[in-house]
């Protein structure tokens, strides 16, 4: 899959939010609501039908109006962005990942107990 | 081939007359028309390069004028002559009919590689051009990168808006590029260099691109490549391309400019500077449309920009003038188009007039009369009726009254009275002879010449050898039998069958026939239609039904075919019935096609 920009993103976690799936004025009443950029017309357009053909998203018709359904959910494409992530920065390697996280105080003690008893109970599954 | 060539050259060279004459006027109108009109007008030379259609209006236009010059001169050297007099026509031999269509095969042949040689050239170039243009934009594919700044696409944004596009353009930068240009035409595409534009640096970019979009720039540019493909081998097309590449970039600016202040004309005209910079590999102005190309044309685009001014009215309507000019220009300078009336190949050697159309309308003839040869024509159309030099009327003896016109080379008779009454009389002697000529209503006098009758062998002779058909044939009955035989023989010999047709009139029943034989004899088929033609009927069926048993025997199907016409339709029935026995299948097509 191929990356997606920053406003991308936006959009996408817009859609997300709403479900999944969302119309077209949907998603620019929610864009009305950030203060910080103002979004033009053409600009949302833009965006999203290049998620569209990057196959993020997908168009249906109803009527005259477009409703874009997220083709990828959110937890896909943490997990996604995870991989890529690790493999740039970490060379695949999730130790080092996870000792950064440690050293760096990013992660608590308690939250790594929390993920060693997450990780048993996956094993045993 | 031969046609598709002419109207291949002709069309170049009345594209290349209108665009000169517009490229020297372009010192005159460059800073008074738009720019705008300046660009459009070279779709007015372009179609000129493109399509045949001869003149839009009847006049006679500047290539009619050059090619009949070059088809007199043509005329003059295949020794072509037409005449009709009276009832015969004449006709020229088969050997130099056979001797014409060898030197057409190799002609034909001439074209057929000329054509050959033009589309391989033709094609090459087109896809050379296409192949260009695909390789450009897909390794400018490659490398673009698409903008993402919500600022950015919202400056394009606002922009597609004042310039009412509704379906978005995408947009893209690229390392690779050196100013910003707009590809695609089912996606367009703005392709941005890797610079730091400022906000309203990009405004204007996006502007001025999208103005190219809007006015399907792409197309017209494309449209102009292959009228250059086409006519690769003039170099003058290659003006028209820079012309109009020059003129789509003005007329692009004058479009943006034209809502803006003093104070963003100069910004504008900052953008183009800056836009300009170190010359990329990937320049292509012809197919796509760029931004800022070269330092000369910026310098240009800058002077032009500042020069700014709204049209007033009045330019406005000289402008429409001007294009009516240059339309009537695209009008008068006409193409070559076969099957062109004004250029005629029958035209009458005989007369020295120039512009002289269609034969058949055009009645005339000579007659001796009280020792003066008048040759007269009668039913001339306008165009002719416009050289006269001079008129006299007179009244004939039914008490009705005629104008006689003269030419420049008559006038002087228009006031002999001797003159118009030998005039008076051949046309009474017409109107009464029932000879089975129109009723002359406006006579035209081209000559006149007085000839006493110790001079008539003298004059027959003359015109004899200075190839007067028309004197000589009217004089020709005023000759003694023994001169006349003399002529026969002459004509005969010399294989003048235009001059024999005309004068055989004269002959002899006896004479006649003994022709004939001769005509049999030598294998002569001209001489033989025409001798028996001068029989009557009767005298001809009989003749021919000797003969034709000889013929069909012989395989003689040109002498055959010639006297089938004199059978009855019984008789003919009868030889159909023969060929189908016999299996002889060209007498039967040739008996079937008289029947």
């Amino acid at each position: 899959m191929q990356q997606i920009s920053e406003s991308e993103r936006i959009l996408m976690k817009i859609i997300w939010k709403k479900g999944g799936s969302a119309l077209y004025s949907d998603i620019m009443t929610e864009l009305e609501k950030e203060q910080q950029i103002e979004w033009k017309k053409n600009t949302v357009l833009t965006l999203l039908s290049r998620l569209v053909e990057k196959k993020y998203l997908k168009i249906r018709k109803i009527g005259r109006r477009n409703e874009y359904i997220a083709f990828v959910t959110e937890t896909e494409y943490q997990t996604m962005q995870t991989h890529n992530f690790l493999n740039k920065i970490y060379g695949g390697n999730v130790k080092n990942l996870v000792s950064t996280l440690l050293q760096q105080d990013v992660l608590s003690p308690e939250e790594l107990k929390e993920i060693e008893r997450f990780w048993k109970e996956k094993k045993n599954e | 081939m031969n046609e598709f060539i002419k109207t291949l050259l002709s069309l170049s060279f009345s594209g290349t007359l209108l665009l000169l004459l517009l490229l020297l006027l372009k010192s005159i109108y460059k800073n008074i028309f738009s720019k705008c009109w300046q660009y459009y007008i070279w779709l007015i030379v372009a179609f000129r390069f493109l399509v045949p259609i001869p003149t839009v209006t009847p006049m006679i236009t500047v290539t009619d004028y050059l090619m009949e010059k070059t088809d007199t001169i043509k005329d003059r050297s295949n020794g072509a002559i037409k005449i009709k007099q009276n009832k015969v026509i004449a006709e020229k031999k088969d050997s130099v009919e056979e001797r014409k269509q060898s030197s057409m095969i190799t002609k034909n042949f001439c074209f057929s590689f000329l054509w050959f040689l033009w589309i391989v050239f033709a094609l090459i170039l087109f896809l050379r051009k296409v192949l260009h243009y695909q390789n450009f934009v897909h390794r400018i594919k490659k490398n673009s990168i698409e903008v993402s700044e919500v600022k950015i696409l919202n400056i394009l944004a606002d922009c597609e808006e004042i310039e009412k596009i509704s379906k978005p353009v995408e947009l893209y930068h690229n390392s690779w590029i050196a100013s910003p240009i707009m590809t695609g035409f089912f996606h367009p595409k703005i392709i941005l260099s890797t610079e730091q534009y400022k906000e309203e640096e990009m405004f204007y970019i996006f502007l001025h691109e999208l103005i190219h979009y809007k006015r399907c720039d792409m197309i017209y540019k494309w449209f102009i490549q292959i009228i250059i493909c086409i006519h690769w081998f003039n170099p003058f097309i290659y003006l028209l391309g820079k012309e109009i590449n020059r003129a789509c970039e003005l007329s692009c600016d004058e479009a943006v400019i034209s809502c803006l202040g003093d104070k963003e004309k100069k910004a504008y005209g900052d953008v183009l500077i800056t836009a300009l910079k170190v010359e990329s590999a990937y320049k292509n102005p012809d197919t796509s449309v760029t931004f800022a190309e070269s330092t000369k044309q910026i310098k240009e685009r800058l002077g032009a920009i500042m020069d700014f001014k709204k049209k007033t009215k009045l330019i406005k309507i000289i402008t429409v003038f001007f294009t009516i000019a240059i339309c009537i220009c695209f009008s008068a300078i006409g193409v070559y188009a076969s099957n062109n009336n004004i250029v005629s190949e029958n035209i009458n050697k005989t007369r020295k007039k120039d512009n002289l159309e269609n034969t058949k309308a055009y009645m005339q003839s000579g007659f001796f009369h009280n020792s003066y040869l008048i040759e007269m024509g009668w039913n001339l159309n306008e165009k002719d009726k416009k050289s006269i030099a001079s008129k006299a009327e007179i009244t004939l003896k039914d008490k009705s009254k005629m104008t006689i016109y003269f030419y420049k080379e008559t006038k002087e008779y228009a006031e002999d009275k001797k003159v118009l009454t030998a005039i008076k009389e051949v046309i009474e002697e017409l109107r009464d002879s029932n000879l089975g000529y129109p009723k002359i209503k406006e006579p035209y006098i081209y000559r006149i010449d007085y000839v006493h009758s110790d001079q008539i062998s003298d004059f027959v002779k003359k015109s004899y050898k200075e190839n007067d058909i028309i004197g000589f044939s009217a004089v020709f009955s005023k000759l003694d039998v023994e001169s006349q035989k003399k002529y026969y023989k002459k004509a005969y010999v010399q294989d003048k069958i235009d001059f024999f047709a005309c004068i055989i009139k004269n002959m002899d029943k006896d004479t006649i026939v003994s022709y004939i034989k001769k005509a049999i004899k030598d294998e002569n088929e001209a001489f033989f239609s025409v001798l028996l033609a001068q029989l009557s009927s009767k005298e001809a069926r009989q003749l021919v039904k000797k003969q034709i048993k000889y013929f069909y025997k012989t395989d003689d199907f040109a002498f055959f075919s010639i006297s089938l016409k004199y059978l009855s339709e019984k008789e003919k029935k009868m030889w159909l019935e023969q060929a189908d026995k016999d299996e002889k299948e060209a007498f039967y097509f040739i008996i079937s096609e008289n029947l």
